[in-house]
């Protein structure tokens, strides 16, 4: 404001056109309703996408700091064209002055500022700091290398190229969304097959694999599988089978008299054994005698030993039809299985497969048999809906199948949903030893293994450290007396700074101060084993005394601005 | 003889009297729930329940509004339905007041998933516990689905915490009182076989009880109870409407002015009183949900109009002000759905913060002045289409708008700044992007944008008023907007639903009064050319 007194004259480049139109109203006021409705564009992506999309997408993009930089420029060039200092604007002054301000103290905290967060397990002493913005890790073991992500919201190319672990590293794409796309893949003797599930509550597809190669089925419940040979919907529990598998199934549930059968794996042939208690003796036709013996093995489960031909064989029909060894392990290549419908299947349950060739016409059949406990039915399906009668009224449609083939995951650029709470990110790194090359995805969900060499990759936050270290050594949670509800969360920590030692105590709106730092309990967790964890957010605001300063002339200035301009008026001037 | 007669009639009087003032209470001891004797005391008990002590009354009458459908056993009044519950009495309720306890199942796909008839809007407790996997599984597969936040998912969310709650009910855990040694026990705990003689556990709720609680905790109850029993907001509804019946009938009739000025501090008494006894009760500043600034938002506007009105001598702002806060007294007493008005313990981060309640007092104010703005611009704009198209009288109002505008931005600066201010003090940081940080902004800026263009002339007379009518739209985003419909946030305190569709409702409505006007506006008007600006307005127009 000194400066702008001292000048007598208009200086000369106030009359350009182009200045003109920037320092004037007719500028400003398409400004603001810009950013108005930049602003608006940014809560309702972020009501659909998520915080983290907004963030990347809109509040950290080049062209809303574009708008905010043509807001701040229509300040301060109106300032400048009110050169020189007239005393009936002062109110304008001071008004526009006290944002210049806010908007360098914004600008100062933007720029050396940083807000992290820091967490703390119980008794271990950590001066690591999370940053809010992503980096990817390679590490060979011994030495770790880390590179900051670009805040961007799509997918971009990325050219960076290090030595690590005796090979090449570049890093090629970078996904900040990233989601699995289904792709179909050739896999032969596999069927895959999509089922719409409905009910008079709910519908919901399921996907099912039949003899996918077991890199994929092993990888059943991962993100990246193709799908599973079974799913649970609801009260529903679904499952393919083999043509084989089913077809004992088919026998055993037309004998209901019997609890369970042992199957011959060499003949297909299965015997029905009733209720029995002790010993029961099978005779299988051409063969020695079986003898079956039940223990009951707590929690209601049977435990089953099969002593045949000098052999002994474990059951637990609750938990596979396959025989147990001595690891507990399922031996695949026994001869006999057991199978106990009522036990394997607590609740309602489809068994689904597909019958090559089942059909007069020489086509494929589909079987189903579903049921629970000793109720079974079969069915074939012949398309369209097949209703599960005395099965709460539940449907099944076969949606999509196809033979030979497996949907398999791809990774791509996703737009996110707001309810998922951890956004995947990916980096496609290619590690290159001696001519051959390995392309792989490094992801924040898990550790990605390099086979060409001993790296690992991961995507986290970056990090920067403290000049001290803290440690956790106790949490505490108090209660709204008699609910379950929080009332306040306490961190009671050590603090480790060189030699120097000094316990802190850290509660909600009591925050820790030291070197320029500010500690905040914001959150805490608890691990499986129990035991809580603490989370502070650790800020450093360079910015603060600049944004209060230019906050509180804002509002003084707001207040004499309106007085002066209502000066002249009185009230009763407004009277009809 | 008759002197006698009269002697022995005496007699058995006293010993009636002995017998009643004595001996009853003990032989009715047993049925404490339905003693009209204990009736009184019962109500009145305080007890220990959502982390609160209140009276009993209270917290029952909370509880039959939640839990169970609107006529439920209407014959029996609250505290006695709750009461013969929690001692497992439910099949005794029905019967003696020939009714049934149901469940609320609003939703018509929760209806036919529990296989009730279409429209029941009602389930027995014993379908719905036997009925609570089913319908526990259903919700998880919404929430897979992501579709829990859907009616039918709500429905399901809100069914299976009053079933749980109804079970703690009937088993006796749902609620404490303090016995004799001042410990808080549940009722199943007091009626465990050793811990207290027969009887005693009747005396102790009876007798003696608000002695035993700490002198905060024995106000609050009895404040609670005033403050449930004469709902001030209520009566202030009904004062409220007179006063604008009586503040449009001044303008024709001259002796309803004294009417109009006495309704002016009655409403405001009663106003400032509700507001004070739930200060005592909650024992902290009413700044933390929905529910508290609409009625900060009705005491400011209707302030801020009564002092305007005197200020000025027109009595057509007080109308304007009346109409403001009934609206706002009529959401407080009546909109329960969309505004939760029980008083609950605060969640950690809103604790003993003193920045936290100056920054909501300053933007609810800024709120109030704004709707004020609203209100008058769009009576203004309603006289407008309705034929009354003087110039000058809108250029006058126009003046008390921008006024009010100019005011409500100066205090949602503050307020914003004030906010920036909580958040840094708690969680570390000014500013953060945050839905409801960035919409009161954007209240802000538009009316920045909206005085901006007035200092020009690019807003002036009946465009000036509509344009002032539809920046609070803005303020409406920001305040209800964001939880309603927007909900994502560090602010989920406040978030509720029910509430869109009465945004929805005013917004279509401003929409519909814009375009009469603007169907209204001559195409090429013949207005008188100049506009009113002061020379130093003049000054800053370029």
């Amino acid at each position: 404001m000194d400066m702008l007194k001292l000048s007598k004259r208009k200086p000369k480049f106030t009359q350009n056109p182009y200045f003109k139109f920037f320092a004037s109203v007719r500028f400003a006021i398409p400004s603001l309703f810009a950013f108005a409705a930049a602003m608006t564009y940014g809560t309702v992506c972020e009501s659909i996408y998520g915080t983290e999309y907004a963030r990347f997408a809109v509040y950290h993009s080049w062209w809303f700091y574009l708008i905010q930089a043509a807001i701040s420029a229509s300040i301060l060039l109106s300032l400048i064209d009110r050169i020189p200092f007239r005393k009936k604007l002062s109110g304008f002054y001071a008004v526009h002055f006290s944002m210049v301000v806010m908007l360098v103290g914004a600008l100062v905290t933007q720029v050396w500022g940083i807000d992290g967060s820091i967490e703390l397990s119980p008794d271990v002493p950590t001066s690591r700091v999370r940053m809010p913005e992503n980096a990817i890790y390679l590490t060979d073991g011994q030495t770790e290398y880390s590179t900051e992500l670009p805040n961007v919201s799509r997918s971009v190319r990325l050219d960076g190229e290090i030595e690590i672990g005796g090979a090449k590293a570049s890093l090629l794409r970078y996904l900040p969304f990233a989601g699995i796309r289904k792709e179909w893949k050739k896999s032969p003797g596999a069927w895959s097959s999509e089922w719409l599930v409905k009910s008079p509550q709910f519908e919901q597809r399921v996907e099912l694999v039949d003899g996918a190669p077991a890199s994929i089925t092993e990888q059943a419940g991962t993100e990246q599988s193709g799908g599973s040979h079974q799913a649970d919907v609801g009260p529903l529990h679904i499952e393919v089978v083999s043509a084989d598998f089913l077809k004992i199934l088919q026998e055993a549930v037309a004998q209901p008299k019997f609890a369970i059968f042992l199957v011959d794996v060499s003949t297909g042939k299965l015997q029905g054994i009733p209720q029995f208690s002790g010993e029961y003796r099978i005779h299988f036709p051409g063969t020695s005698v079986a003898v079956l013996s039940r223990m009951e093995h707590g929690a209601g489960m049977s435990l089953f030993r099969l002593k045949v031909g000098g052999r002994n064989y474990t059951f637990v029909p609750s938990f596979s039809p396959m025989p147990l060894d001595e690891k507990l392990a399922i031996d695949r290549s026994a001869a006999y299985r057991l199978i106990s419908l009522g036990a394997m299947t607590g609740r309602n349950t489809v068994f689904i497969a597909r019958l090559a060739r089942a059909k007069t016409d020489g086509s494929d059949a589909i079987r189903i048999v579903y049921g629970k406990g000793n109720q079974w039915s079969v069915a074939d399906y012949d398309g369209g809906v097949l209703t599960l009668p005395w099965m709460m009224g539940l449907q099944l449609r076969l949606v999509n199948e196809k033979k030979d083939a497996v949907r398999d995951g791809v990774l791509d650029s996703v737009t996110p949903n707001k309810d998922d709470q951890n956004n995947m990110r990916a980096v496609l790194v290619n590690v290159a030893v001696k001519g051959r090359s390995e392309e792989q995805w490094v992801t924040n969900r898990a550790d990605t293994r390099f086979e060409l060499a001993p790296i690992q990759g991961f995507i986290g936050n970056r990090e920067i450290g403290l000049p001290f270290s803290m440690r956790l050594d106790r949490f505490k949670m108090d209660e709204v007396p008699g609910t379950g509800r929080p009332a306040s969360y306490e961190s009671f920590i050590t603090v480790q700074d060189g030699n120097e030692q000094k316990k802190i105590h850290i509660f909600m709106n009591n925050p820790f101060k030291s070197n320029g730092y500010t500690f905040y309990q914001s959150s805490y967790f608890q691990d499986e084993r129990g035991r809580y964890h603490s989370v502070l957010s650790v800020n450093k605001d360079p910015g603060r005394p600049i944004k209060y300063a230019g906050a509180l002339l804002l509002v003084l200035a707001m207040i004499i601005h309106f007085l002066i301009l209502y000066g002249h008026i009185r009230f009763e001037e407004v009277k009809r | 003889m008759k002197t006698s007669r009269c002697h022995w009639g005496t007699v058995v009087l006293a010993v009636v009297a002995t017998i009643l003032s004595t001996g009853l209470p003990r032989v009715l001891a047993a049925d404490l729930c339905l003693d009209s004797m204990l009736q009184n005391r019962l109500q009145d008990q305080p007890i220990q329940a959502d982390g609160r002590v209140m009276p009993l009354s209270v917290y029952a009458g909370k509880i039959r509004k939640s839990l169970f459908p609107s006529k439920t056993c209407q014959a029996a009044d609250s505290t006695t339905l709750y009461c013969l519950l929690s001692q497992g009495r439910r099949l005794e309720l029905e019967q003696k007041f020939n009714c049934q306890i149901t469940l609320k199942a609003e939703h018509a796909e929760t209806q036919k998933l529990l296989g009730l008839a279409n429209g029941e809007k009602k389930v027995r407790p014993a379908l719905a516990l036997r009925s609570r996997d089913t319908i526990a599984q259903t919700y998880h597969l919404l929430q897979q689905n992501g579709k829990s936040e859907s009616g039918f998912g709500t429905d399901l969310s809100n069914l299976l915490m009053y079933i749980d709650r109804f079970v703690a009910i009937e088993s006796g855990s749902d609620w404490k009182i303090i016995d004799n040694a001042g410990n808080w026990v549940s009722w199943k705990e007091l009626n465990t076989p050793g811990r207290l003689a027969p009887n005693e556990s009747v005396d102790i709720l009876a007798t003696g009880q608000l002695s035993r609680l700490t002198p905060i905790e024995s106000r609050n109850v009895k404040l609670e109870k005033i403050y449930e029993t004469f709902r001030p907001f209520t009566i202030a509804v009904v004062f409220c409407l007179l006063g604008f019946l009586f503040s449009l009938l001044a303008l024709d009739f001259p002796k309803f002015v004294r009417w109009t000025k006495l309704m002016i501090p009655v409403v405001l008494v009663l106003q400032i009183a509700g507001m004070v006894l739930r200060v005592l009760i909650s024992g902290r500043a009413p700044v933390t949900n929905m529910y508290e600034t609409v009625m900060w938002v009705g005491v400011g506007t209707f302030s801020l109009s009564a002092f305007l009105g005197w200020r000025m001598k027109e009595r057509r702002i007080w109308a304007v002000g009346f109409a403001g806060n009934s609206i706002c007294l009529f959401m407080l007493s009546f909109a329960t759905k969309m505004l939760d008005g029980t008083i609950q313990p605060l969640v950690p981060v809103l604790r003993d913060n003193f920045w936290l309640s100056t920054h909501v007092t300053t933007i609810t104010l800024s709120y109030s002045c704004f709707a004020l703005a609203w209100l008058m611009a769009n009576f203004v704009l309603v006289l407008w289409v309705a034929g009354k198209r003087r110039l000058e009288t809108v250029q006058k109002w126009n003046d008390v708008i921008r006024l009010e505008i100019q005011i409500g931005s100066v205090l949602l600066a503050a307020g914003i700044i004030l906010g920036g201010i909580w958040a840094d003090y708690s969680w570390g940081r000014f500013w953060g992007w945050d839905p409801k940080e960035t919409w009161s902004l954007i209240a802000l800026v538009i009316y920045a944008g909206i005085l901006h263009g007035r200092y020009v002339g690019w807003f002036k007379d009946i465009n000036f008023t509509a344009i002032a009518a539809f920046g609070f739209m803005f303020v409406l985003m920001a305040w209800f907007g964001v939880n309603y419909i927007l909900a994502v946030g560090l602010h989920s305190y406040g978030f509720s639903s029910g509430g869109s569709m009465f945004l929805a409702a005013i917004f279509i409505a401003q929409v519909i009064v814009l375009t009469a006007v603007y169907m209204a506006n001559p195409r090429n008007p013949s207005r008188p050319s100049s506009p009113k600006t002061s020379p130093k307005t003049r000054a800053l127009a370029r």
